[in-house]
């Protein structure tokens, strides 16, 4: 952090902040800062970068854009939302974070962020991991099949993929099906157990979203579209979102 | 006595309602004081310490002239006054009339207990089964459905808390005076009629109010067959079902209407139709009731209604005005995210809860133990603005006190534990911006180790601590470097904001009151008390949360506004003629005293042999004859005394009863009817003697009840032998008033004065009036100030009352209240004489003048004034500037003006969204350290925010430097300003077009000006208060009040306030001819005084002087108030206090040892 003094007199011009209370709902709340420091002293991230969201913040409204569009501290914030959550007059911060996060060129941006958000584009899944709909469809029948034959209390259950007219359309976190796909089963069996009638897609079952973390709009809404659609193609009432 | 002429309800009886109730006492008017509780005091009664003193003071608004109106008595205990009725769980229940004529209803709840048999033994208590939250503990301790409200209240009956009580009886059956009233409810007779289709509805209410809460239930499935019931037979009330199939529950309303309109109904409903029974309620429904029922709002709701037509007693009274005193409610944090954990985590509690703690009368007697585990607490934190300043709980406001009340709980809390405690107080800005607080504050700090830390703490854990000197509950919050810390504590106190008081809103609209913003009644423009409608005033915290001085302040103003109605209306203040008993011979007569001894019921011959009682007490020649009467405290016993009194013609009366302290005004009625001076008659309690032979079980001892008693008596007996038989001194008061300084603080007084047909001599300095509202444009909230000038300055021109004397400065005052004798002089130095009774010192003050930040060596350097000033005349032209600079506390809240101004934050926020409003581009940055937005003027502070100007916080060391450029480096700016920004950690060097400075207010009352009236002035050079908080605008020297910046810095609103309650304080002596003391005052026994004058030292209320010429030390006895430290200092015995003459104390003391050896 700079420790030279920062020059201060008339508005600037069009300032980075401005932009973005244009785009949220009562400008998202970012002048109305008392400086308290309730949310940097919640925030996992404080500290880091010599950054926090207070001064973050503070830097945004002094109109320091260059510090604020170039600091990585950015995206070392985990979108938890703890500073709003505790914050007195209700400031967006995370939406400050976000709209600074998708200042930087694209390729700049953290490259395992990055590339997550890539391998989901490159198929329907929407996998981070990049796992292809057939690879799910296979690691889903089969850890179904083992638990089937084990467990005979659930020789009955149930993992379907493009189940036309369930009630419920779930996704998946792509680490699960490739890593640890033993980690689905005790939902299954809960969904089983209350007899939910649910089913995964064989498109946008992928329920993490790196791109929305990437603050590519672009790619994140076709994300979010693709498995949307999916759901609406199989005729499910309600998306459970697991992520 | 005065003529009660005039008739005022005071509604609440909290620390306000007792000012305003007391102040229009005092000027003769009749008072209802009432209040929905079942105890006095309000808050208060639960707050043991207050700061500055970090102790009580209560006791110091009884009325110091006329004192024996009133008794002289612990307030927190009690209040009896002549004038004043007091109803206790009393609420309004409606109001028609107007301004001089309304037409009150009143409803009093029964407590199921009489109050006259109630000795308060608590047998009833022992044996109730039922266990509830303790109101007065703030839940930390449990109480018995019948219970004391307070435990310090005199009287203090029990009562019974209908919705916790089961109705057993037990309590009725071990009642030693039969006072329980349980079984007179005869709850049979009252009928319910539930309409439901719903079987199991119809079965569960009927089994709730039927065979639990002993009503009468009959049941019905449908609309018509309910019709064909309540034609049968008269019900009370119907519990009556929304949707049914056929005719439907609206439908079934209108019907039953007709057919019985006192028949009261509450409607049930599912969520889905509530709008449905807000309709049902537009055509006669009193309620309605959601379903699913939840038991514990159903049930009190129907023994309310209950509670309401059946026991309540109704109750009509004609006033002329209303004053609302109805206090204020608290944020709950355990609603919505509670991030805090406030009733989940052990520890951490509300800022009256933790009074509680600290208090004798809490939950750990005053040991600073965690109520819920029991583990001493070494280490508090408090966190300010819980649910104030806080958008999230919908409070874009500030609570005004709880910084205060955090400091001051801090400091008792670190002496209660004998300075083995750690403090920390987490604040956004800690404000301080009462006289003295700034110095409070730094006291805390720097002599008490009370740290204080700026920054909002995030959340709360519980967590193993992380040494063995820390406690359990961590929090974690960042410093002003950005570093987070994490610290543990054993308590955290939630400094907890204002909500508004409860049925504030409802009685709002009933009243046709409009609220403000936030949700609190809204007052006129430059009005704390006036709401839109004549004759309904607010005194205190009812239009927002207020400090005990400025609730005090606030009580007085809207007791002046209510007798300002009543008066115009025609209840005028002319007093009686004074009545003085004609005695002066009684000083040659012998005493012939009548004793009358209350028979308690039975309970006095239970324990006492009365014939060897009396004959013990006849062996006292001065008795002349003894009496039993039977229940002294009712009317008919209060009566034979008086019957008594006429057939044995004594010239004193010793009564033996209960409570001394009630019976001042009966007291006053037997003089009246007897004759004999009130000072020549007493009642002493000879019923607590028998008090520890009132329990269940325990032996009688009679004999030791006998020696109580008699000795009780012998000492009453001693006391008023040596009573001085002769009328209490008085002064003569001169029925006008001077008031000293023409701007708003005292023309409002003037006028005030005069409207109530006083005359009053207005001095003024300069040749006009106005003082500072000549230079004033508007206020922050945007109402003009020239056209609340030009219409008091009219107001002031047209009264035939008030005397203005322009280009006049006082040069010479004496004298004492009710005559002073004041010589001024005008422009050519011609003298002018004036007589009055009283004085106000409005004398003013002004923008301080300073020579910091380089303030008179740029035309761009100005102070707000001069903004105000360049803005309203257009010579500033900030169309062209870019870049503006504000600068806070400049000379203030340092050594020596270590105060807050108050205004100058209010100023710069009013300054800087004008400017923003005029030209949106203009950068704003102001410079502050404390943001002293207090209460709702918190909303402008937001909107500055909003609007982009920037705050920059700094510290008093470190504060900004102002730098004029060379023409060279001048960048087409006039000034730069070097700052810090704490945020950030770096330095700011801010381009400025102008820079403008907060240089706050210094008064204008010279210490000379303020002596030749005897008041005094504080190191500041404000006017110097007889107590800070219970007597905020009088001086130590009665008849001389201060009101406006003279007093203190305040806002033109706040101003007018303690103009107001200037006048009030001073008509209360105006409105007499004769004002006649205490009957306990000092006097001086001549021979023996030396002229010392240790006496005149030692007196705290001036009211003793040296008269050269006479050679003789002399005591105004209306200023003397009896406290006796003249007595006590006088070397010579030659200061005696009458009724505490030596012989007198000495034979009450042989008395009373004579009976207990």
């Amino acid at each position: 952090m700079s420790s030279e003094t920062l020059k201060l007199g008339k508005k600037k011009q069009s300032i980075f902040i401005d932009k973005v209370k244009e785009l949220l709902p009562e400008g998202g709340n970012l002048g109305l800062c008392l400086t308290c420091g309730a949310c940097s002293s919640g925030c996992p991230a404080t500290g880091l970068e010599g950054m926090d969201p207070r001064k973050f913040l503070r830097m945004a409204s002094l109109g320091m854009d260059e510090e604020i569009t170039s600091t990585p501290w950015v995206w070392m914030c985990t979108m938890c939302q703890r500073c709003i959550y505790a914050c007195p007059m209700e400031i967006d911060i995370p939406q400050l974070v976000y709209y600074a996060r998708s200042a930087w060129p694209r390729e700049s941006r953290p490259k395992g962020i990055l590339g997550s958000c890539d391998m989901a584009l490159r198929n329907d899944s929407c996998s981070a991991m990049g796992a292809t709909p057939e690879d799910f469809s296979f690691v889903v029948e089969d850890v179904l099949e083992e638990y089937r034959e084990a467990q005979p209390e659930f020789k009955d259950m149930q993992a379907p993929i493009d189940k036309k007219g369930a009630y419920f359309f779930l996704n998946q976190n792509s680490r699960e099906p490739v890593t640890e796909p033993d980690e689905m089963v005790p939902l299954w069996k809960i969904l089983h157990i209350v007899g939910a009638d649910w089913t995964y897609g064989s498109k946008g079952w992928g329920g993490e979203n790196y791109c929305m973390f990437l603050a590519d709009d672009e790619a994140w809404e076709h994300i979010a579209r693709t498995a949307a659609k999916q759901a609406d193609e199989l005729g499910c009432k309600v998306f459970l979102n697991t992520e | 006595m005065k003529k009660k002429i005039g008739k005022a309800l005071v509604v609440g009886a909290g620390i306000s309602g007792i000012r305003s109730a007391l102040d229009l006492a005092e000027i003769g008017y009749g008072v209802t004081l009432i209040d929905r509780s079942p105890h006095l005091g309000g808050i208060l009664s639960q707050l043991d310490y207050q700061f500055p003193t970090d102790r009580c003071g209560m006791c110091k608004m009884l009325p110091l002239v006329d004192r024996d109106v009133s008794s002289q008595y612990c307030l927190r205990k009690g209040l009896f006054h002549e004038n004043i009725e007091i109803l206790l769980s009393t609420e309004l229940s409606s109001v028609e009339g107007e301004p001089g004529h309304f037409h009150v209803r009143l409803r009093q709840k029964s407590n199921w207990v009489d109050p006259d048999l109630c000795v308060g033994c608590g047998a009833c208590a022992q044996v109730c089964p039922v266990e509830v939250a303790d109101t007065f503990n703030a839940g930390l301790t449990s109480r018995k459905a019948i219970y004391l409200p307070v435990p310090h209240a005199i009287p203090n009956p029990y009562i019974i808390d209908m919705s916790a009580c089961t109705r057993c009886g037990a309590c009725e059956a071990v009642c030693p005076t039969g006072a329980i009233r349980l079984s007179e409810q005869e709850r049979k007779k009252f009928r319910i009629l539930v309409v439901d289709d719903e079987l199991i509805v119809r079965d569960s209410l009927k089994a709730w109010f039927d065979d639990e809460a002993g009503f009468t239930v009959d049941t019905s499935e449908s609309g018509p067959d309910a019709l064909d019931k309540l034609a049968e037979r008269s019900y009370q009330l119907m519990l009556l079902d929304i949707k049914m199939p056929g005719m439907d529950g609206v439908q079934v309303l209108q019907k039953a209407k007709e057919l019985s309109p006192d028949l009261q109904v509450l409607m049930m409903t599912a969520y889905a139709t509530v709008e449905t029974a807000v309709e049902a309620m537009k055509i006669g429904a009193i309620d309605y009731l959601i379903k699913p029922f939840d038991t514990e709002t159903l049930i009190p709701r129907v023994l309310r209604v209950y509670e309401e037509i059946e026991v309540s007693k109704g109750r009509e009274i004609e006033v002329g005005s209303l004053v609302f005193c109805g206090g204020t409610s608290y944020f709950d944090p355990a609603v919505g995210k509670n991030p805090f954990g406030y009733k989940e985590l052990p520890g951490v509690v509300t800022s009256l809860e933790f009074e509680r703690i600290l208090s004798g009368s809490g939950p750990s007697q005053g040991k600073l133990v965690r109520p819920n585990d029991g583990k001493p607490i070494k280490k508090v934190a408090w966190i300010q603005c819980v649910g104030s300043r806080d958008l999230q709980t919908n409070s874009d406001f500030c609570s005004n006190i709880c910084c205060m009340h955090s400091i001051k709980e801090a400091l008792v809390a670190k002496e209660k534990s004998g300075g083995d405690l750690e403090t920390a107080i987490f604040y956004m800005d800690m404000r301080t911006f009462g006289k003295s607080y700034q110095r409070y504050r730094e006291e805390a700090e720097r002599s008490h180790g009370v740290r204080f830390e700026r920054g909002r703490v995030h959340s709360i854990i519980l967590d193993k601590p992380a040494d063995e000197t820390g406690g359990d509950l961590k929090l974690s919050y960042t410093d002003s470097s950005g570093t987070v810390h994490e610290e543990h504590f054993d308590m955290t106190v939630l400094a907890v904001g204002q909500r508004p008081s409860i049925g504030a809103e409802e009685s709002a609209k009933a009243l046709d009151i409009p609220l403000n913003p936030w949700g609190y009644w809204e007052t006129e423009p430059f009005s704390m008390t006036r709401s839109r409608r004549d004759g309904i005033v607010l005194g205190g915290a009812y239009s927002g949360l207020k400090d005990i001085s400025e609730s005090v302040i606030q009580a007085s103003s809207a007791a002046l506004s209510a007798s300002r109605v009543i008066h115009s209306s025609g209840g005028g203040l002319a007093p009686e003629t004074k009545i003085v008993p004609e005695n002066a011979d009684l000083l040659r007569e012998r005493p012939k005293i009548l004793v009358t001894l209350c028979t308690c019921d039975d309970a006095f011959s239970k324990f006492i042999k009365g014939q060897e009682l009396v004959s013990r007490l006849e062996r006292d020649p001065a008795v002349n004859a003894i009496e039993f009467v039977e229940r002294t405290c009712t009317a008919t016993g209060w009566e034979s005394i008086a019957g008594l009194a006429e057939k044995h013609r004594p010239n004193r009366v010793l009564i033996g009863a209960c409570l001394p302290y009630v019976y001042a005004r009966k007291i006053g009625e037997l003089s009246r009817k007897s004759g004999i001076n009130p000072s020549l008659m007493d009642v002493v309690d000879i019923r607590s003697s028998l008090f520890p032979m009132l329990g269940p079980e325990e032996e009688a001892d009679s004999k030791q009840c006998a020696a109580m008693a008699e000795s009780t008596l012998l000492a009453g007996l001693a006391k008023l032998k040596r009573a001085n038989p002769s009328p209490a001194p008085g002064v003569r008061i001169h029925q006008r008033a001077l008031v000293v300084g023409g701007g708003i603080a005292g023309m409002t007084a003037a006028l005030a004065i005069a409207d109530h047909g006083f005359e009053v001599d207005l001095i003024e300095k300069e040749n006009q009036l106005g003082g500072n509202l000549s230079w004033l444009k508007s206020t922050l909230s945007g109402h003009s100030t020239h056209d609340l000038l030009n219409d008091t300055v009219t107001k002031i021109e047209k009264h035939p009352l008030i005397q203005v004397h322009l280009d006049s400065k006082v040069v010479t005052s004496f004298g004492q209240v009710g005559h002073f004798l004041t010589t001024t002089q005008d422009k050519d130095g011609q003298p002018e004489s004036f007589e009055h009774g009283v004085v106000i010192l409005a004398t003013g003050g002004e923008e301080a003048a300073t020579s910091s930040f380089n303030h008179g060596k740029n035309e761009a350097i100005i102070t707000q004034k001069e903004l105000e000033q360049g803005l309203e005349h257009n010579s500033i032209d900030t169309e062209k500037m870019e870049s503006i600079v504000m600068i806070q506390c400049v000379d203030s809240r340092m050594e020596p003006r270590n105060y807050c101004s108050r205004v100058c934050c209010s100023s710069a926020l009013k300054h800087a969204l004008a400017l923003k409003e005029k030209n949106a581009n203009v950068a704003i940055y102001i410079f502050y350290r404390d943001m002293m937005s207090y209460g709702f003027m918190e909303t402008y502070f937001t909107k500055a925010r909003k609007a982009g100007i920037i705050f920059i916080q700094y510290n008093v060391n470190e504060a900004p430097e102002v730098v004029i450029p060379d023409n060279a480096e001048r960048n087409g700016k006039a000034v730069q300003v070097h700052g810090y920004d704490p945020i950030l950690g770096r330095k700011v060097e801010i381009d400025a077009d102008l820079l403008v400075l907060s240089t706050g207010i210094v008064p204008n009352l010279p210490s000379g000006l303020a002596a030749s009236f005897g008041a005094s002035i504080d190191q500041d050079g404000f006017f110097a208060e007889a107590d800070t908080k219970w007597r905020p605008v009088d001086s130590m020297k009665e008849g001389v009040f201060a009101c406006g910046l003279a007093h203190s810095p305040r806002s033109i609103e706040e101003t007018i306030a303690t103009a107001e309650a200037a006048a009030q304080r001073s008509l209360r002596i105006l409105s007499q001819e004769y004002l006649s003391s205490g009957k306990v005052v000092a006097s001086v026994r001549h021979s023996l005084c030396s002229l010392c004058e240790r006496c005149i030292e030692v007196c705290p209320y001036e009211a003793r002087s040296l008269d050269r010429d006479l050679e003789k030390i002399l005591v105004n006895p209306v200023m003397c108030q009896g406290c006796g430290s003249c007595a006590a200092i006088c070397p010579n015995s030659a200061s005696v206090l009458e009724g505490f003459h030596e012989e007198q104390i000495f034979e009450t003391i042989d008395a009373l040892l004579e009976g207990t050896i």
